[in-house]
């Protein structure tokens, strides 16, 4: 089963896309806490698209939701300029000091310890990040 | 439903201010925070307590502001402290540490005896 979103680069209208992905999900009966951290991926990734990436004004983002017994994928595609965040996304230091760690990278963090899989590719001029989260355990 | 801050000042807790986050402290919200807290930087107080009892919803964005509040009171002397986080909050602070585990509280039964504690200390 497949859906798709799209939205203006605009941090405000992460909230439409997180409102159609929980009621397509929970129209699926998934588990709540799954839910939530997807939600939670599709803030991260979006936000890190539309601060860093700068897609041309009027560029739509897409997103699209692909569901299966065993897995959920999410994929955003922005026609912004290249950017691969796996590569160009420093983890956070999670070792250091709270007080003393740059605040940096954290959303990319988030998206990377709440899904299985990550991957980035650069597709007719378009950036095409996918997340997977295997859906086996969590029913 | 967009973030809504209430600022509380308490006899109750004496020398802190307690902003309560009702909604959702997203990436777009993370700014309202921001202002809220500018606010409450420019008083002198001891505590700034953040109650999240209302808080659906936790992202790095909100993170960053509470980050940067802890080292702005860490700066005076001060302390930032959190009470009532929900289960999908909490586990947002667990991953990502951004602030001290220490300064988290489960209720506000553990934060009063923390607190007075302190006082007696």
């Amino acid at each position: 089963m497949e859906h798709t979103i799209a939205i203006n680069p605009d941090l405000a209208e992460i909230r439409e896309v997180r409102a159609w992905l929980e009621e397509r999900l929970t129209a699926r009966a998934l588990q709540e806490d799954l839910i939530a951290d997807m939600a939670l991926v599709t803030e991260e990734v979006l936000a890190n698209v539309i601060d860093y990436n700068a897609p041309g004004q009027g560029a739509k983002i897409e997103v699209e939701l692909r569901l299966s017994p065993q897995r959920l994928e999410l994929v955003f595609l922005d026609s912004g300029i290249p950017f691969n965040p796996l590569e160009e996304i420093a983890n956070p230091d999670l070792s250091a000091d709270a007080e003393e760690r740059e605040a940096g990278g954290f959303g990319f963090f988030l998206v990377r310890e709440l899904t299985d899989q990550v991957a980035y590719q650069r597709e007719g001029g378009r950036n095409r990040l996918s997340v997977f989260r295997d859906l086996k355990e969590s029913g | 439903m967009a973030l809504d801050i209430n600022t509380v000042i308490s006899s109750e807790t004496p020398g802190a201010i307690k902003l309560e986050l009702m909604g959702q402290l997203d990436s777009a919200g993370a700014e309202d925070l921001e202002r809220a807290v500018n606010q409450v930087l420019e008083e002198t107080v001891e505590a700034i307590i953040f109650d999240l009892k209302d808080m659906t919803f936790l992202a790095s964005a909100g993170l960053r502001i509470f980050a940067k509040t802890q080292r702005a009171m860490t700066q005076k002397g001060a302390r930032t402290l959190f009470v009532n986080a929900q289960p999908q909050v909490r586990k947002v602070f667990d991953i990502v540490k951004a602030v001290k585990l220490s300064d988290i509280f489960q209720s506000y039964e553990e934060l009063d005896a923390y607190l007075e504690a302190m006082q007696k200390g």
